[in-house]
């Protein structure tokens, strides 16, 4: 049987071997050509291309370049007497050699030749370049189904649009949009990019290498381009929609966006408004580094004094809680009067009606007492607010100087009315407010270096009044006989100004950046409380009444260092504050005046030990004076139950700080762990006490007491990814103490907060478009006076969230949250469909939220001695149906 | 809010931006030649629709050269001279600053006959080292002129694609994008049989005189070519996490996972 197979295998071998022996001799078949290439010198020259051609043939048919000890090998099968070898390279003279095709070994030996090879651009652009503008034509690059500009910018050449609407030049995102070399927009380009017809627009310009400040030119160099969009003919008038109602009760949303370009005057308005809870008001600021850098220093605008009493909003979504009535309009103009300036305005104006429903019961905690009090509050909040931006920016090579008014003026009214233990009382409060501020920056040469000057100078008037009826503290105010109506009136008007140079400074491996300032603050408070006895105004006594008037001068200096090396890098920063502060009060015993010299330190490190392990560890000494603002002698009643005076000399309150960190990070295990601890000492000359009279309200005097308060917080966090099962598991816990001392009620104690969160987490990537996530927290609370428990509250939240694309137009959001408190459960689920018709540009957009029609949210706040549980009541059941599109 | 200033300045000067500041750079060899690339791919091999582009420059010295993205390269040469995390942070938090883009820089014949890879994931900068000579061409007798050059077209397989490659002799170099080298000549255009990443060249330039081929003298995780791939696809696929360390947006973190889901289709498919 097997005898043929074997015979054939024989046969097949036989026939091989005289072939091979044939073949290769007769019939040119496969050769090795090896050998080794050096310069003129003798040194062997590795990456030598060496090629193999058959004689008048210019196709390669086999190739080899050399290596380290400049030898190379390849193997040629060819059918010919010869071939011919050449050996190229960019630094040697190109040789070549017709040897005969037998298996051969070579030596080549190169001369030193750099050859000029011409720089060429292969392909030419289909643009025009003069010097560094390129410009593209609109017309060339539209096509039919193109709508707006960015879908036209998509196809140019070295232009690409992210999601986001950013727009980017050769892969970098560009410094300036200009529509007719203006930049209107200041960065919020996209709304124009987004709904500017193609029709309108004739050339698209880049400007490379753009420096938007003039005077720094040719010092600072920008390797980012500016867009300029060149408009076709005379106005055009754009914008876009969104338009979306629902249930239950009547819901509306509306945005409406039109704009006007001109080559002199352009124009972008917005007029929107819903009652959805959407607080679209937040849109409107702009936070930039470099604004709230600045706002940190200054003081701010809203004086919030007074209050009527509301529970402090929720830490979940002000969209479903929020019971709101908004319109805002706004409006951006810019105006050119030349090329070296240009005038922007902002103006905006809007109008709110929010209503809002809670309740809060205050359990306070004294060493031998336990006091419990509940409020409902229902509120009505009306926010009515004119705000304008004037803005005019010169750009010249001497200097640049951008310069900012604002003027604020607002009429805000606020009604109340709390329910407690079966009394009714009714607050009004009158907040209207009045601002003018001008923010001036300039960078100027001085010798070599470019220094910065900054000048913020501000003026409010804040004339604020509060309303309860019936009237509260009769015990202070009225002889223990109840009346019908209290009136607090205060009238604050105040003035700052600070002004600043600074510089950065390079030497080696440390940089330091100096600034130095001054700042002058004047205010005037006036107050007084009026009573209303039977119809009657009466004006209280100067125990109740305030005239103060107040200067503070600060003189600063402050500077920067960082030192770093490879592993290690040391920072500090150091600053001397000089304080001068006057108060003078319409009662000469209260005058106080202040000098002192303050200081802060704070030094860092960081060191990276290993690849993945890191620590980092801080301390920090800062001293500040008290807060000027909450010096006064006669009383001032803050809300209806709350009557505030301090009468204690103006102190100096220092904190010490310690942070450090310990990191873990391994990317390729995908396992991350941090330990974090900070720990916070402070001491002040005063403690404020507390009178609780049995109806809850509090009278808070302060006294000349020291006291020394701390806190101590701890995380951790470990996360690790399993890839094989595409889960990660995730554990959170946090540990907060804080400790301090209190007085309430004459009485004086210790109090300490604990607080343990553990948050363990699991999330499954079910497909990369597909997620679900569950967790859950554990929160725990625990408050003790002179080391005894009194308090504990627990609470447990699970939430489940899950979201997938569906299709890539197409994506679907589920999320819940479950908690049980009070034997009662409380179930939310949101869900949310959205569908995009890419073509067209439509958007559609579903939501249903809080499906189960859970009509209160509750959470936990506790400090020092009192514990706050507040809850709110939500938004019901609502399905909001909206379309999104632009037109033109 | 001067707290809140003071935390994040803390919080961002240790976090991401420490290292922008104080580079230090290891000068090689100075660039001979610099050669631009335009790269076309679909990043989702489920959406042909969706292509994406980006331009390179390969920068050539006497003995080795950089591959590097250009967006990247402008980029790295802005913050080079940044001399404090304040000018960084102000630099970086600019809202028109580009995004992180195409990261990897690709050095070849450093160190000898081996490739130099660094590439970053959020948070770190990886390295690993490869052989140079892992392509094994195949010569064609196919010839046509490219951009202007006399090229040839040479096949291999590589990172689980099939690879066509057009190379010009007439170009003395044995470099090409990427981590392609090894062919006679400069590649001129190379792709893959489904077209999801195609090169190309744009130009060849003289750089400016003391243009220096350096590498970013930094802490490197130094790893394998795997322990690297493990550690990209870990952070793809483990997105939603690592966006929950930075924003507790959920419409923010649904758009980075849409996007991660669509980034499926590397140029190296074979990952282990």
């Amino acid at each position: 049987m097997n005898v043929p197979d074997s015979y054939a295998g024989w046969w097949k071998a036989i026939v091989s071997v005289i072939s091979l022996l044939l073949f290769n001799q007769l019939l040119w078949g496969q050769i090795s050509i090896t050998g080794q290439i050096s310069s003129n010198k003798g040194e062997v020259l590795p990456r030598i291309n060496v090629m193999v051609y058959l004689p008048g043939n210019t196709s390669l048919i086999a190739f080899a370049v050399s290596d380290e000890q400049g030898k190379f090998k390849t193997t040629v099968k060819a059918v010919s007497d010869s071939l011919i070898i050449k050996i190229s390279s960019i630094n040697y003279r190109n040789e070549s050699r017709q040897i005969v095709n037998v298996s051969q070994t070579l030596q080549f030996k190169l001369v030193e030749d750099v050859k000029q090879l011409e720089g060429i651009s292969v392909i030419a652009l289909p643009i025009n370049k003069y010097g560094d503008t390129l410009s593209y034509l609109v017309g060339a690059f539209a096509r039919s189904d193109d709508k707006d500009l960015e879908d036209v910018l998509r196809r140019m050449p070295g232009i690409e649009v992210e999601a986001s609407g950013q727009i980017l030049y050769q892969g970098t995102a560009i410094n300036k949009f200009y529509v007719e070399g203006l930049d209107l927009m200041e960065g919020r380009y996209s709304l124009v990019t987004k709904n500017l017809p193609k029709g309108s627009v004739s050339t698209v310009e880049i400007l490379e290498n753009h420096q938007p400040m003039r005077m720094l030119q040719d010092k600072v160099a920008s390797q980012q381009a500016a867009l300029n969009v060149k408009i076709k003919k005379g106005v055009t008038t754009t914008g876009t929609a969104e338009l979306g109602a629902g249930l239950s009760p009547f819901l509306w949303d509306v945005n409406v966006t039109p704009m006007t370009f001109t080559k002199k005057i352009q124009v972008v308005t917005s007029l929107q408004g819903n009652n959805t809870g959407n607080d679209v008001s937040q849109q409107l600021r702009v936070f930039t580094y470099d604004d709230i850098k600045n706002s940190g220093e200054h003081p701010s605008e809203d004086v919030k004094m007074l209050n009527v009493l509301a529970a402090s909003p929720p830490e979940i979504k002000t969209n479903r809680y929020l019971d709101n009535n908004i319109m805002l309009f706004n409006f951006n103009g810019l105006q050119s009067i030349n090329s070296q300036i240009i005038l922007r305005s902002n103006i905006y104006y809007t109008y709110d009606e929010q209503q809002s429903n809670t309740s809060l019961i205050r359990t306070i905690y004294m060493p031998d007492d336990t006091l419990h009090f509940s409020e409902k509050f229902d509120n009505q909040l009306t926010t009515n607010n004119l705000y304008a931006k004037f803005n005019i920016n010169r750009n010249v090579k001497k200097n640049y100087l951008n310069n900012d008014l604002k003027i604020q003026s607002g009429w805000d009214k606020q009604g109340g009315t709390v329910y407690t233990e079966g009394t009714k009382i009714v607050q009004a409060l009158r907040n209207p407010l009045r601002s003018i501020s001008n923010d001036l920056k300039s960078l100027n040469p001085i010798g070599n270096q470019i220094w910065e000057f900054r000048s913020y100078i501000s003026f409010d008037h804040s004339p604020h009044s509060l309303a309860v009826l019936p009237g509260q503290f009769e015990d202070m105010l009225n002889d223990s006989v109840p009346y019908k109506l209290v009136t607090q009136e205060i009238d604050l008007k105040r003035f700052y100004t600070d002004n600043s140079a600074g510089l950065v400074l390079g030497i080696k491996r440390f940089t330091i950046s100096p600034r130095i300032g001054i700042s002058y603050q004047q205010q005037s408070l006036l107050s007084n409380i009026n009573l209303s006895i039977n119809d009657i105004e009466t004006e209280m006594t100067s125990e109740f009444a305030n005239n103060i008037d107040t200067w503070h001068l600060q003189g600063y200096l402050m500077t920067d260092v960082d030192y770093k090396l490879s592993k290690l890098t040391f920072s500090g920063s150091f600053a001397l504050n000089s304080h001068k502060l006057n108060i003078t009060d319409i009662k000469p015993a209260n005058n106080q005046e202040l000098v002192k010299l303050l200081a802060d330190y704070r030094i860092s490190a960081d060191y990276k030990i290993t690849d993945f392990w890191r620590v980092y560890s801080s301390w920090g000494y800062t001293e500040r004076i008290s807060d000027f603002d909450e010096m006064y002698s006669g009383y001032i009643m803050k809300n209806y139950r709350n009557l505030s005076q301090n009468m204690v000399p103006v102190s100096t309150t220092s904190t010490q700080m310690v942070t450090s960190r310990i990191e873990y990070r391994n990317q390729i295990l995908s396992f991350f762990n941090t330990l974090s601890y900070v720990y916070s000492v402070s001491h002040s000359a005063s403690t404020s006490s507390n009178w609780i009279n049995t109806d809850g309200s509090t009278i808070v005097t302060n006294e000349n007491m020291p006291q020394t308060s701390n806190s101590h917080f701890l995380q951790a966090y470990t996360s690790k990814f399993f890839s094989a099962a595409k889960t990660t598991l995730s554990f959170r816990g946090n540990y907060v103490q804080q400790k301090g001392t209190s007085v309430v009620n004459a009485e004086s104690f210790n109090t300490r907060n604990s607080m343990f969160l553990l948050k363990p987490d699991l999330s499954i990537h079910l497909t990369p478009w597909m997620n679900v996530d569950y967790n859950f927290d554990a929160n725990t609370i625990l408050t003790f006076i002179n080391q005894e428990k009194k308090s504990r509250i627990s609470l447990l939240k699970h939430n489940i969230g899950f979201f997938f694309f569906p299709a890539k137009n197409q994506l679907f959001n589920f999320s819940t949250e479950y908690y049980r408190h009070n034997e009662v459960n409380n179930l939310f689920v949101d869900m949310m469909y959205r569908y995009t018709f890419t073509k067209k540009k439509v958007d559609l957009e579903l939501k249903c939220s809080n499906i189960f029609n859970s009509d209160t949210y509750t959470s936990f706040l506790a400090n020092a001695y009192s514990v706050w549980e507040t809850t709110y009541l939500l938004r019901p059941f609502q399905v909001i149906f909206s379309v999104k599109f632009s037109f033109y | 809010m001067k707290n809140l200033v003071f935390i994040s300045a803390v919080f961002l000067s240790n976090c991401s931006y420490a290292q922008f500041v104080g580079l230090k750079y290891k000068n090689i060899e100075p660039a001979n030649i610099v050669v631009t690339y335009s790269l076309q791919y679909q990043q989702d091999s489920t959406d042909p629709s969706n292509i994406r582009s980006s331009t390179f420059y390969l920068f050539m010295g006497n003995t080795i050269s950089k591959y590097v993205n250009c967006a990247n390269y402008s980029r790295d040469t802005a913050t080079r001279r940044f001399t404090t995390n304040k000018q960084v942070i102000d630099y970086m938090t600019n809202p028109q600053i580009p995004k992180a883009g195409i990261l990897y820089q690709i050095f070849k014949n450093y160190p000898k006959g081996k490739l130099t890879f660094t590439d970053h994931i959020p948070s770190d900068t990886f390295k690993f080292e490869e052989n140079l000579d892992i392509f094994h061409w195949n010569l064609t007798d196919d010839t046509a002129i490219n951009c202007g050059y006399k090229t040839q077209k040479a096949t291999c397989y590589f990172g689980g694609r099939s690879w066509s490659a057009w190379f010009s002799p007439d170009l003395p170099y044995n470099d090409g994008p990427y981590k392609f080298n090894g062919l006679p000549g400069l590649i001129v255009k190379v792709y893959d049989n489904r077209n999801h990443y195609v090169f190309n060249l744009l130009s060849i330039n003289k750089p400016e005189t003391g243009v220096m081929i350096d590498i970013q003298d930094q802490e490197y995780i130094e790893t394998t070519k795997q322990g690297f791939f493990r550690a990209e696809d870990s952070f793809r696929e483990d997105i939603v996490n690592r966006a929950k360390e930075v924003s507790s947006d959920n419409d923010f973190i649904q758009t980075l996972a849409k996007n991660a889901a669509q980034r499926n289709n590397p140029i190296e498919l074979l990952r282990k």
